[in-house]
């Protein structure tokens, strides 16, 4: 009995917490990552409140009785930590986990045919290393001076002791977000070497699904530009603790100083890929599932793949654009601009390539399509706007407005938020054995469609108004008055985006206990990864398939009786 | 075992092989990342003249003596490695025992030369420059470590007469030769440069 308690306890350690399957880790980045998204947009709803109620104390249901601010506002600092923290876990720890490490954890084997990820256990230590930064992170919050308040992107010298910010909140930003990059890198290192060499027979680059292809581009440029920032934020980490002045300059240096620029140069190389990182594999995925959902293959797939390959290449060279303002000589200002426009080529034409499957498609509005469109309008949206901030002359003006803040949330929040509720409801099945409530997820769409589009695309009006981001209380700029009724307008839209949230996560609870039963391949999707019964053991497939088909062949004139035919089975009479 | 099999197993192997290569690789490709980005920032710095750094030869000197030193670490490993192949695949040679002590040298030899340097008056606090010094040769000195750590590692399994993939023993070889260039590499820049 002894034996069988200790082999059983054995058991889940390693098949629910240090599992080597791909699954089994996709599933704790999943959770993991809805953590960080609940609570950093619980943050935001701070923030919002802050710009809304600037002198009124935080409601009790807003959990007013956490703040520790005077009589229960916020006070500067903690509206500093607030949006610092907001920002870092958005991107790094809600985003990344979500998109990179939960779906490209367990699609990437499933969808190419393989057993496991080229290294299973370096992968279970990505995980524990990214749990790791984040206990780092938010244990920051326990130190006295609180945590990081120097903005996401901690600019030095602000972000330094000696520029301003107090005690260790900037070490430990720092400290996570290197540990962060260590376990990104080990999961990129996975993905990328899973792809070129664990590929089922017959599984050619083109055929893999779009969904992994945007995964894979993603982890290239992780492989390639996490150890930049790890670079800058090594430099960042000792000037912060052992005195080192790489970023600090004039009198605040003692020894001479370095250049707090080169810390925005290293940044940007970096963050402007990152930006790329985070919404290639919603790009991948949106191809997938419109070709799903509109019963045709996916327009120009190859052409889609080309489009995608470039704004790699081309998002390592325009990082100058985040710095217009910092006094770059007007020829390289406008080298930045040429070559940022220039990403606007590629993105139009898959773009017209995600409309052109739509065409004349048998479009199916199941929670999954909505997403997916959602996603197609919102990134329209964030990605006609950032023509604006490309271009030096308008970006002079917009610079460090809510109209930045508003196209980012376009493009990197509403975007990723929508491809992730997109990914999350079409492979719940696959992932929990049961289906989400449509209806709940149909009011959760909704809810979040009209919400989130009426705060991000207001809060650039208010950019365009002249409200600067990180304004305690824009209320003090006589000009900024007149904007008060739409911050209040904001944040109230704000606390129902948020509300939403709760539906989704009821939804997402409930369906894992009680939902309906999913039969195997709900979607009558192509792909290999509906192709086993629920649960998926680990190792994935009996015998490795033979891969004969491309991943978009619905509505094939040679299928009979069926309008898709999985990847795998031979179609009678297509050469 | 069935001819099929022992191909099937061999094939298995193969791929094994390939496979860890490739992520030894591309883990080298992150790792160049990092350096050519500190590499590229004293350059910048360099350029914008934030501050001067002036060796004496005997510095130098003791720097091309230790960057000699972990060259023929690297090399007595793939002696070793060469050795093991053909001889025994269990047994360790004393050029394995060598190349760990000459990493070891080397990495007291960087100490020494650190030393030597802020002895000369460009403290990490006061020359920007010799602090980026400092940090390249310091993250270099914690990826040696790592190698040590690995090549510890390898000469417990040995002598344990336990049986090394020869992957494995390849792919730590690859990461000291590795270690090797780059420094190397970072020296003849800092030789240019400075």
């Amino acid at each position: 009995m002894e034996g069988i308690k200790m082999s059983s306890s054995k058991s889940i350690m390693s098949t629910h917490i240090f599992s080597t399957d791909h699954k089994t880790i996709g599933k704790q980045f999943l959770f993991l990552g809805i953590f960080f998204l609940l609570f950093g947009g619980f943050q935001a709803l701070l923030i919002r409140w802050q710009l809304a109620y600037p002198e009124q104390p935080v409601p009790w249901w807003l959990l007013g009785f956490i703040i520790n601010g005077e009589a229960g506002m916020i006070t500067p600092d903690v509206y500093n930590q607030l949006f610092t923290m907001h920002g870092t876990i958005m991107i790094f720890w809600a985003i990344t986990p979500l998109l990179i490490g939960a779906f490209g954890n367990f699609l990437i084997p499933l969808q190419i045919g393989a057993k496991d990820m080229a290294f299973p256990t370096l992968n279970m230590l990505s995980f524990w290393t990214f749990f790791l930064s984040g206990v780092v992170l938010l244990s920051a919050y326990f130190l006295p001076t609180g945590a990081a308040s120097g903005g996401w992107t901690s600019y030095p010298p602000l972000s330094l002791p000696a520029g301003g910010i107090p005690g260790l909140g900037q070490a430990f930003w720092t400290l996570s977000i290197t540990l962060m990059g260590v376990a990104t890198m080990m999961g990129a290192i996975n993905y990328v070497i899973t792809v070129i060499r664990l590929r089922a027979p017959g599984m050619t680059y083109f055929r893999m699904p779009l969904s992994v292809w945007g995964l894979w581009l993603t982890s290239i440029l992780n492989v390639i530009f996490v150890p930049v920032i790890a670079a800058g934020l090594i430099m960042l980490l000792i000037d912060q603790l052992l005195g080192t002045q790489f970023f600090l300059a004039g009198r605040l240096a003692a020894g001479g100083g370095g250049d707090p620029l080169l810390f925005q140069h290293v940044f940007w190389i970096f963050g402007h890929p990152e930006v790329y990182i985070l919404i290639l594999p919603v790009w991948g995925i949106v191809s997938e599932l419109l070709s799903v959902f509109s019963r045709k293959p996916a327009f120009g797939a190859k052409v889609t793949v080309i489009c995608m390959s470039t704004i790699v290449v081309l998002s390592s060279i325009v990082w100058g654009h985040h710095m217009y303002t910092t006094g770059m000589s007007p020829l390289l200002g406008k080298t930045f601009m040429f070559l940022t426009l220039l990403i606007s080529i590629p993105s139009s034409i898959f773009f017209f390539n995600w409309l052109a499957t739509l065409w004349r498609g048998s479009l199916h509005f199941d929670p999954p399509m909505l997403h997916t469109m959602a996603v197609i309008w919102v990134f329209a949206i964030g990605g006609l706007t950032g023509l604006y901030n490309a271009t030096v002359t308008a970006d002079i003006y917009l610079h460090d407005t809510m109209f930045v803040v508003g196209h980012f949330h376009y493009t990197m929040a509403a975007s990723v938020l929508f491809g992730g509720y997109a990914a999350i409801a079409h492979w719940y099945p696959r992932m929990f054995g049961r289906m989400l409530n449509p209806l709940l997820s149909k009011i959760h769409f909704w809810g979040t469609f009209i919400t989130i589009n009426l705060v991000f695309f207001n809060m650039m009006v208010t950019g365009y108004a002249g409200q600067h981001r990180r304004l305690y209380y824009p209320g003090e700029f006589e000009f900024l008055q007149p904007l008060a009724d739409m911050n209040i307008f904001i944040t109230i839209m704000a606390f129902f985006l948020g509300a939403f949230q709760i539906l989704f996560l009821y939804n997402f609870i409930h369906s894992m206990l009680k939902g309906k039963v999913a039969e195997n391949n709900p979607w009558k999707a192509n792909t290999l990864e509906w192709t086993m019964d629920y649960p998926i053991p680990h190792g994935n497939f009996s015998t490795i398939p033979q891969v004969v088909n491309g991943p978009h062949e619905y509505s094939n004139p040679n299928i009979k009786d069926a309008d898709w035919v999985c990847q795998t089975v031979k179609i009678e009479g297509d050469s | 075992m069935s001819p099929q099999v022992q191909s099937a197993d061999l094939l298995q192997i193969e791929c094994d092989y390939e496979t860890s290569k490739m992520g030894v690789l591309v883990t080298f490709g992150g790792i160049i990342m990092l350096f050519v980005t500190f590499l590229a920032t004293f350059s910048a710095m360099v350029a914008k003249e934030l501050a001067t750094i002036k060796l004496d030869e005997t510095t130098i000197i003791v720097a091309g003596v230790t960057t000699i030193i972990l060259i023929m670490s690297s090399v007595l490993f793939h002696k070793s490695y060469s050795l093991w192949q053909k001889i025994n695949e269990v047994t360790i040679s004393n050029y394995f025992y060598a190349s760990i002590i000459f990493g070891i040298v080397f990495l007291f030899g960087q100490i020494n030369l650190w030393k030597m340097i802020v002895s000369a008056g460009f403290t990490s606090h006061s020359n920007v420059l010799a602090g980026m010094v400092y940090l390249i040769g310091g993250v270099h000195a914690v990826h040696l470590i790592a190698g040590l750590t690995v090549l510890g590692w390898l000469w417990y399994q040995l002598i344990q007469s336990r049986q090394v993939k020869p992957v494995r023993y390849q792919m730590i070889g690859w990461f000291w030769h590795f270690l090797t260039a780059l420094w190397c590499i970072i020296f003849v820049f800092f030789l240019i440069v400075l």
